[in-house]
C-alpha cells in the first residue's frame, strides 16, 4: 500500500489510542492513581491487549535499518546469529533480562536492540518486551515510526498504570514500553528504588517473557550504569572506527558492577561476509 | 598501548581511505606540476688527473712511496685550484661574460648571485684514495691512474650550462698549469739554496777533520793499533838492547880482566936483557926503586942512581906513570908476603920489618899518585903497548866500547820512541772520541747533502716534464655535455613524487589515527576488552546510502582516470614518449 494509506492508518491508530486512554482515565478516578500503589494492584487480571498497530511503515523501518523480520536478508541473518549467541549465554545462566548499551549516542544500541528483540520474538516464539529507558532522548518509537503518547515517564510521574504505558506493535510476541514524553530533568531516576521495583515487577509478571532494556549511553548519562544491578545481563555495543579506545575502557570501567556478557562491534567496515545459517525457519 | 598487527594497519588504511586518497592526489598533482615545470639542467665534464708518462719511481725522491707522491698532491691541488676558479671574483667574470641570471641581476647584487652560483658548481673526486682508501693500498700506481674528478654546473638553460662548464674547465686547466710551474720553480730554487749551504758546510767539516788529523798525526786514532804494537816492539827492542848492553858490559869486563893479566909490552929477549919500551923500563926501574928504597932506605947510592934513571926516563917518555893498578897489585903482594913472613918469622924479624917499610912506601906512593889527580882509568890501558895479544885485547875492548856507545845511543832513541808511542796510546781514547764526532757530523752532512741533491734532481725533472707536458697533468676526458635531461631528470621527479605522495598519504592517515584513536576491527576490539565480540555487524546500507555510494563510484573512477591520464601525458612530454615506452615494455615482456 502506498504511503497515503499508511498515514491514514497511523492517524487512526493514534486517535484510537488517545480514545482508549481517555476512557481509561475516565474509568479510574484520578485520585486513585497513587504513586505508592504497586502497579500489580492496578490489574489483577490480564486485560485485553492494547490496540495493535496495523502495519508498520516498511520504508521507515528500512531507513532506520530495522530488518530482522526479513527472511532472506544477509544482514538479518547476522542478527539471528547474535540472537543465538545471546540466548545461549542467557539460557545457560537462566537470565531473562538484558540491557543493551554503548559508550555514546549513535553507536547503534537502539537499532541492535530492536533488531534483536524482533529476531527473538519472530523466530523463537518467545515473548519479548523491549523498554526504552532513555528518558531524556527517547528514540525507540522513532525507529518504529510512531510518536507515542504514553510511556514510562507517564508512569513515573503521573502514576499511569504500566499496562497502559505499554504499546503493542504489529509484530507477534513483541511488546514495547516506550519512554514516553521526554523528561529533561531525569537524572538519577534510573538508579532510584522505583526503577528497581519496576524492573523487578516487569521480570516477575510473566515468567517466560524476555525483557530487553534499551539503555542510554553510558558516557552520556551517569545513571545508565546505576540501573545495571537490576538487569541480569548487559550487552555493550561499540561502533567500528568511531568509538575511541579510551571510551571503551571508560565504559567497561563504569559497568564494573554489571554483568557484561559480551560486546558487539557495529558498523564494521571490513566484516567478513557471513553465511546465513543452514537451518532456516520456514517463512 | 595496544599492539597493532599488520592486519590492523591495513584496517586503519582502509578506514581512512579518504584521507589517504586526498593527500595522495594532492601531492601527486604537485609532483606532476613540478616535473613539468622543472628546468634545471646540469652539464658535467670529467677531467682526469693524468699520471706522468714517465714512471713515477724515477721522479719521486728516494724513500717516498710513489703512490704517496701522487696522492699527496692530487686532492689538495684540485681543491686549491677549485678555490681559485670558483672564487667570487672569477665567478663574477663568468657571469658577466655569459650574461647569466639576467633577471636576478636586476634585483640582487651580483655578490649574492655569485654566492648561490657557487652552490651550483659541483666538484667530485672519482676513484681517489679519499673515496676509497682501503682499495688503493693494494693497487699499483698504474691502476691508480683512474684518478679523476667531475665538474658540473646547474643552470636553467642547457646551452648556457654547457658553455659555463666549459669555461670553468678551461680555467681549471690554466690555473693548474700555472700553479704547477710556480711550485716546481719554487721547489727548485729552494733546493738550490739548500744545496749551496750544504756544500759550504761539508767543506767546512772536511777542513776540520784534516786539521785534526794533522794535529795529532801519529796519534791518530786509527793508528792506535800500530802505536800499541810499536810500543810493544820498542819495549821488546829496549829489553833486547838492555840485555845486549849487559852482555857487552860483561864482555868488556872480561876483556879488561884479560888485559890486566896480559903484559902490554911484548917481551923481546935480546942480549940476555929484556928490551922493553921506555915505559916498560920506567916501570921496571920504578919497581926496582921502591924495592931498594924499602930495603936500604932512600939515601942508598943504588937507590939514588935508580932515581936519577927514572927521572931521565920520565923526561924522555914524558909519561907520568899512573901505575896505580900496578901499585895496587904490588901492595897486595907485599901484604900477602908480610902476612906470611909474620907468621913464619914473627913480627919482629928484620924481613918483616923491611917488608912493612916497603908496604908503607908503596901505599904512600899510591896515595901520592892518587893525589896527583890521576883519575884511575879502570882499564888502565897502556897506550904504548906493543904486545899483539895485548893490542888485540885492547882492540876488542875498544870495539866493545864502541858497541856499548852505539847500544846506548840506540837505547836512548828507542826510549824516546817508546815514550812517544806510549803517549800516543794514552791519548788515544779522547782523540778517538773527538774523531768519531767529527766523522759522524761529516757523514750526516753528507747524507743530507745527497738527499738534497736527489730531491733537486727530481724537482728538475718535474719541471722538465711540465715543460714537455709529460708530467702529471689534467686532461679532459669528457668535455661538458649538452644536457638533454634536467637534473634530476623528470622521470626521477615523477617517481620520487609518487613515492612521496604515497608516504604523505600514509603519514596523514597515521596522523589522523593517532589523533583519533578509534577502535578498528574486531581484533582490535578483542584486544581492548579481552574477549572477541559476539558478532561483528557490518554496515547496513539503507537504500539511500546505497544509492549514494553508487553515485560516488563513477566520480572515483573518473578522478583516478584523470590522474592516470595526466601522469601519462606528463611522462610522455617530459620523460619518454608513451608509444616508445609501450614498444619497449611489450618487447621486454615478449608480448610483441
Amino acid at each position: 500500500m502506498d504511503s497515503h494509506d499508511r498515514k491514514a492508518i497511523m492517524d487512526n491508530l493514534e486517535k484510537v489510542l488517545a480514545k482508549v486512554k481517555q476512557q481509561r482515565a475516565a474509568v479510574t478516578p484520578p485520585g486513585a492513581a497513587d504513586l505508592s500503589r504497586s502497579p500489580l494492584m492496578a490489574e489483577k487480571s490480564p486485560l485485553p491487549a492494547a490496540p495493535k498497530l496495523a502495519t508498520i511503515d516498511e520504508a521507515h523501518l528500512e531507513r532506520h535499518r530495522i530488518l530482522a523480520h526479513r527472511t532472506r536478508n544477509p544482514d538479518a541473518d547476522i542478527f539471528r546469529i547474535l540472537r543465538t549467541q545471546v540466548l545461549q549465554i542467557m539460557n545457560r545462566s537462566g537470565y531473562r533480562t538484558l540491557a543493551i548499551t554503548s559508550p555514546n549516542y549513535g553507536d547503534g544500541k537502539t537499532t541492535i536492540a530492536l533488531n534483536l528483540a524482533m529476531s527473538i520474538a519472530l523466530d523463537l516464539k518467545q515473548t519479548v518486551l523491549i523498554c526504552d529507558l532513555d528518558l531524556r532522548k527517547p528514540n525507540l518509537y522513532e525507529y518504529m515510526g510512531m510518536e507515542p503518547t504514553v510511556g514510562l515517564s507517564n508512569y513515573l510521574i503521573h502514576g499511569v498504570p504500566l499496562r497502559e504505558c505499554m504499546v503493542r506493535p504489529p509484530f507477534d510476541r513483541l511488546n514495547t514500553l516506550p519512554a514516553g514524553p521526554a523528561l529533561e530533568y531525569s537524572s538519577e531516576i534510573l538508579g532510584s528504588p522505583k526503577m528497581a521495583m519496576l524492573a523487578h515487577e516487569l521480570k516477575n509478571r510473566y515468567p517466560d517473557r524476555m525483557i530487553i532494556y534499551d539503555m542510554p549511553p553510558v558516557l552520556a548519562q551517569d545513571d545508565s550504569a546505576a540501573f545495571m544491578p537490576n538487569v541480569e545481563a548487559v550487552l555493550v555495543v561499540v561502533r567500528d572506527g568511531i568509538t575511541r579506545t579510551d571510551e571503551i575502557r571508560q565504559t567497561v570501567e563504569r559497568l564494573s558492577n554489571a554483568n557484561i556478557i559480551g560486546v558487539v562491534l557495529n558498523d564494521a567496515r571490513d566484516a567478513p561476509k557471513v553465511k546465513p545459517p543452514r537451518i532456516r525457519k520456514p517463512g | 598501548m595496544e599492539e597493532l598487527s599488520l592486519a590492523d594497519y591495513l584496517a586503519i588504511l582502509k578506514w581512512r581511505k579518504k584521507y589517504f586518497f586526498i593527500t595522495f592526489s594532492a601531492l601527486w598533482c604537485i609532483a606532476l606540476i613540478c616535473a613539468l615545470v622543472w628546468s634545471n639542467y646540469r652539464s658535467t665534464a670529467t677531467v682526469e688527473i693524468q699520471q706522468a708518462q714517465i714512471a713515477a719511481e724515477m721522479t719521486t725522491p728516494l724513500g717516498m712511496n710513489p703512490l704517496q707522491g701522487i696522492e699527496a698532491l692530487a686532492d689538495l691541488r684540485v681543491s686549491k685550484i677549485q678555490q681559485k676558479v670558483t672564487s667570487p671574483s672569477s665567478l663574477i667574470d663568468i657571469v658577466n661574460k655569459y650574461d647569466l641570471y639576467p633577471t636576478d641581476r636586476q634585483v640582487e647584487p651580483v655578490t649574492s648571485i655569485v654566492g648561490r652560483m657557487q652552490g651550483k658548481i659541483r666538484l667530485n673526486l672519482v676513484g681517489s684514495t679519499v673515496a676509497n682508501p682501503a682499495a688503493t693500498e693494494k693497487v699499483s700506481v698504474d691502476q691508480l691512474s683512474a684518478i679523476a674528478f667531475t665538474l658540473s654546473f646547474d643552470y636553467s638553460n642547457p646551452q648556457m650550462a654547457q658553455q659555463v662548464t666549459n669555461e670553468l674547465v678551461t680555467r681549471f686547466l690554466d690555473e693548474d698549469l700555472k700553479q704547477r710551474h710556480a711550485q716546481a720553480e719554487a721547489t727548485s730554487d729552494f733546493l738550490a739554496t739548500q744545496i749551496a749551504a750544504m756544500e759550504a758546510s761539508l767543506a767546512d767539516q772536511e777542513k776540520k777533520i784534516a786539521e785534526f788529523q794533522k794535529e795529532h798525526g801519529a796519534a791518530r786514532p786509527e793508528a792506535l793499533m800500530f802505536n800499541q804494537q810499536a810500543a810493544e816492539t820498542t819495549m821488546l827492542g829496549l829489553q833486547n838492547l838492555d840485555s845486549q848492553l849487559a852482555a857487552n858490559e860483561g864482555t868488556m869486563g872480561q876483556i879488561r880482566g884479560q888485559l890486566a893479566m896480559v903484559d902490554p909490552y911484548s917481551r923481546v929477549i935480546a942480549d940476555g936483557q929484556v928490551l922493553t919500551t921506555p915505559a916498560v923500563q920506567l916501570k921496571a926501574l920504578q919497581s926496582q926503586y921502591t924495592t931498594l928504597t924499602a930495603q936500604y932506605g932512600p939515601n942508598y947510592p943504588d937507590v939514588i942512581k935508580i932515581k936519577h934513571q927514572i927521572e931521565a926516563l920520565k923526561s924522555e917518555t914524558g909519561l907520568k906513570s899512573k901505575d896505580t893498578g900496578r901499585l895496587k897489585a904490588q901492595i897486595e903482594d907485599m901484604s900477602t908476603n908480610l902476612a906470611a913472613a909474620e907468621n913464619t918469622q914473627g913480627p919482629d924479624s928484620p924481613d918483616v920489618i923491611s917488608m912493612r917499610h916497603q908496604l908503607s912506601k908503596l901505599q904512600d906512593e899510591l896515595a901520592a899518585s892518587y893525589k896527583s889527580g890521576g883519575g884511575s882509568n879502570p882499564s888502565d890501558i897502556k897506550n904504548d903497548a906493543d904486545n899483539p895479544g895485548y893490542l888485540q885485547l885492547v882492540a876488542q875492548l875498544r870495539s866493545a866500547e864502541e858497541q856499548h856507545k852505539a847500544l846506548i845511543e840506540q837505547r836512548s832513541q828507542l826510549q824516546t820512541q817508546q815514550t812517544k808511542f806510549q803517549k800516543a796510546v794514552a791519548e788515544n781514547p779522547s782523540l778517538e772520541q773527538e774523531m768519531a764526532k767529527l766523522t759522524r757530523d761529516y757523514d750526516n752532512a753528507q747524507l743530507r747533502y745527497r738527499d738534497m741533491k736527489e730531491k733537486k734532481m727530481a724537482a728538475d725533472m718535474e719541471e722538465q716534464m711540465i715543460q714537455d707536458r709529460k708530467g702529471q697533468r689534467l686532461l679532459v676526458i669528457s668535455p661538458p655535455d649538452l644536457p638533454t635531461k634536467t637534473s634530476p631528470s623528470r622521470g626521477l621527479i615523477i617517481l620520487g613524487g609518487f613515492l612521496f605522495s604515497l608516504m604523505g598519504g600514509i603519514a596523514t592517515v597515521v596522523l589522523v589515527q593517532i589523533i583519533n584513536r578509534n577502535v578498528l576491527g574486531s581484533q582490535h576490539l578483542a584486544s581492548l576488552v579481552g574477549v572477541s565480540p559476539l558478532v561483528t555487524i557490518p554496515h547496513i546500507y539503507t537504500k539511500r546510502e546505497a544509492a549514494k555510494v553508487r553515485r560516488r563510484k563513477p566520480l572515483m573512477v573518473f578522478s583516478s582516470l584523470f590522474l592516470v591520464t595526466a601522469t601519462l601525458l606528463v611522462v610522455h612530454f617530459t620523460v619518454v614518449p608513451i608509444d616508445d615506452l609501450w614498444i619497449v615494455v611489450t618487447h621486454r615482456l615478449g608480448l610483441y
